[in-house]
């Protein structure tokens, strides 16, 4: 229960036992105690510490122990701009992601790795060869909550609409933060390989994809060319 | 912005009785109790609890109000509490230091003023400002900080920066002075929780952040095409409907402010419009703002329980009266009363406080190639595949960002601007869970 406690009475214990070590009279106490009301030697001394003091030891200690007295100009002058653990994480996922055949991550500013874009080049399936862009953003209370990816090609999918919104179930309901960017990544190939019309977000597309599925391959490798669909012209592709 | 309030506390006279309860704890021994009792001529804990024990309270919410009450009514004098948000007239059932005159005003400002008048020698300092805005050197000064934050983001960000504050020696023990507490209260409807982070030496905030209840989401297939539920229609307006151009919006849909009435407004009716399409009833106005704020309706009584808990461990910490909660209570209200209280072990590989930042010295003058080489062999990292970035830029990378990055491997430090102190993060396979090494560089002095 009172860890904290026990830290304070063996540092105290130990301070008191190099202090006697060092003075024949061994009567100082301990000059670290601070509110610890644990002055039992001197019980006459009301050993207060205002919390100025306090705060200022404790700025001390911090200090000290990081650098030297001799650099603490330095020290202060610099940002001690503390990493944000949502991009320590990026940091780790990107650091060890193996991207999927046909996956390629551009960084529009190398430095800025809680944004980028994603090209997809489906290496088989009905839109092998073409080339999807995504731009994807990693939010600040990532991983807690999940990456946001957009479609940036217009494009006649199933679970892509034409404003660009993506269904994938872990960007959503079934984000977990065990996944990763990797998974994210790996999700979205699927999407291409496997189209999946029971989630639909293009539901002309989704249905003509259970009701005739030759239409549908015909449609998609239409659009692909850069035909029209329905009054629409998609982005020539292939 | 901020709007520190000087309240002189002045003259003034306890009533009679006003600690007799307090004394009753703090000057008597017992088997909980790890102290020196209180005596006439040594009032130690007294002192503290009047002077010297100074507590910050995050948020001046529903948690807070009731925080800040019972601080003050346990003797606590010195209190400094923060929150940014104003006053809105949907808080008064619950937030009861606000009335309807103060709709529009600080919530900090007011609850402040509201405790300073009633309750005689507590001096409660507001800031209406972002947690964020204030220091390290802000933080070091309390004995304890109390959060009643509905954000993961902030109790994420007050976590990190305690956990950093913690110096620990050379044998890993953390230095006791530079430990300051954290009292996490949260609730969530009927149900609720207080815990207490020792940083350093219990689980940390982020330790248990991947078990923390996800937010209540909904396929994007099903709020495009088959919505059921009133919730589905205002998560459509959200998501769509921001961006439908067909539909006319009296507001830049960029700039959506889920504070904004006007706004709100805006959402509700075109969530509406979406409910009458599908036949699904129940989009009221407050619901598109639990919606759209991702708040859940918050319980006076709920709040009460928790705060209660959250103030009982700050007074046994402070005073050392009795053993403090070790160090999670969850408590559950929604079918008659149950509590559970366990302990939550720290993570191994917590990215904040599973490592400990550690100083490397070296000159300017290294290349970043010699110093991965250095880093690399030092037994203490283990290190096999590092990737570093510092102050936000990537120093060197592996995988994707190789290339963009191996041309750093022969600048020196002082090329690539890692100055002293500064703090380079490095991530490798062979580190478990999230963690990372936070290294602190120092340049030898010639
Ligand atoms: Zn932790």
């Amino acid at each position: 229960m009172f860890r904290l406690k026990e830290l304070q009475k063996k540092q105290q214990q130990a301070a008191a036992a190099a202090a006697a070590s060092n003075t024949t009279n061994g009567t100082d106490a301990p000059a670290t105690t601070t509110t610890a009301a644990s002055n039992t030697t001197e019980p006459t001394e009301v050993k207060r510490q205002n919390s100025n003091d306090l705060k200022e030891i404790r700025k001390q200690k911090s200090k000290e122990s990081y650098f030297s007295l001799k650099s603490k100009q330095s020290s202060e002058a610099s940002s001690n701009k503390r990493a944000n653990p949502a991009e320590l994480r990026a940091q780790k996922d990107i650091d060890e992601m193996e991207l999927p055949i046909g996956c390629k991550v551009h960084f529009k500013d190398s430095d800025d790795i809680l944004n980028f874009q994603l090209d997809i080049i489906p290496s088989d399936g009905l839109y092998q060869g073409a080339t999807f862009k995504f731009s994807i953003n990693i939010p600040n209370t990532y991983p807690y909550d999940p990456p946001k990816v957009h479609c940036d090609t217009l494009v006649y999918h199933p679970n892509i609409d034409l404003q660009g919104h993506v269904c994938l179930n872990i960007l959503r309901q079934d984000w977990m933060p065990v996944l990763n960017i990797g998974t994210v990544i790996f999700g979205m190939m699927t999407l291409f390989l496997e189209p999946n019309p029971e989630d639909p977000l293009n539901i002309e597309a989704a249905q003509l994809m259970m009701d005739n599925r030759k239409n549908f391959e015909a449609n998609v490798k239409q659009s692909l060319r850069g035909g029209y669909i329905a009054n629409r012209q998609f982005p020539k592709l292939l | 912005m901020e709007t520190p309030m000087a309240t002189d506390a002045g003259q003034y006279q306890d009533i009679q009785g006003r600690w007799t309860d307090i004394e009753k704890i703090i000057n008597r021994g017992g088997p909980m109790a790890d102290f020196v009792p209180d005596t006439k001529e040594t009032p130690n804990i007294k002192n503290g609890i009047q002077n010297d024990f100074k507590i910050l309270v995050i948020g001046a919410g529903g948690l807070g109000c009731e925080l800040l009450k019972n601080l003050a009514l346990s003797g606590f004098r010195n209190i400094d509490v923060i929150d940014m948000d104003t006053i809105d007239v949907s808080n008064l059932n619950r937030q009861f230091l606000f009335r309807r005159k103060d709709v529009g005003k600080s919530k900090a400002e007011v609850a402040a003023a509201f405790i300073n008048q009633r309750v005689a020698g507590c001096k409660v300092t507001p800031y209406k400002c972002k947690i964020q805005d204030k220091d390290e050197d802000y933080y070091r000064q309390f004995k304890l900080i109390i959060a009643g934050l509905d954000s993961i983001e902030a109790r994420r960000w007050i976590n990190g920066l305690l956990v950093n504050l913690v110096v620990v020696d050379n044998e890993g023990n953390p230095e006791p002075d530079t430990i300051i507490p954290l009292i996490d209260g949260g609730t969530e409807g009927f149900k609720g929780q207080a815990r207490v982070i020792i940083p350093r030496m219990s689980s940390c905030f982020e330790c248990s952040l991947d078990a923390f209840p996800p937010q209540t989401t909904y396929a994007i297939c099903t709020i495009a095409n088959t919505p059921r539920v009133p919730e589905h229609c205002i998560q459509w307006a959200l998501i769509f409907g921001l961006e439908d151009k067909n539909l006319t919006k009296p507001f830049d849909p960029k700039k959506f402010d889920n504070d904004n009435p006007q706004h709100m407004t805006w959402l509700f009716e075109t969530a509406k419009k979406r409910a009458e399409d599908h036949n699904i009833n129940g989009v009221t106005y407050k619901l598109t703002q639990g919606v759209a704020k991702n708040i859940i309706p918050a319980i006076a009584s709920t709040n009460a329980i928790i705060a209660a808990s959250c103030c009982n461990e700050a007074f046994k910490i402070c005073t050392e009266s009795s053993g403090y909660l070790n160090n999670y209570m969850m408590y559950n209200g929604v079918n008659g009363v149950y509590t559970y209280t366990f302990e939550y072990e720290q993570k191994e590989g917590c990215a904040v406080c599973g490592t400990n930042i550690v100083t490397y010295e070296t000159e300017p003058t290294i290349t970043l190639s010699t110093f991965l080489e250095n880093i690399s062999q030092d037994p203490r990292f283990q290190l096999k595949k590092p990737s570093l970035r510092s102050n936000g830029r990537n120093l060197y990378m592996q995988g994707l960002l190789h290339e963009a990055t191996v041309k750093n491997l022969e600048k020196t430090f002082k090329e690539l601007n890692v100055s002293e102190a500064d703090e380079i993060n490095i991530t490798d396979p062979s580190l478990p869970g999230n963690l990372a090494i936070r290294m602190k560089i120092i340049y030898k002095k010639n």
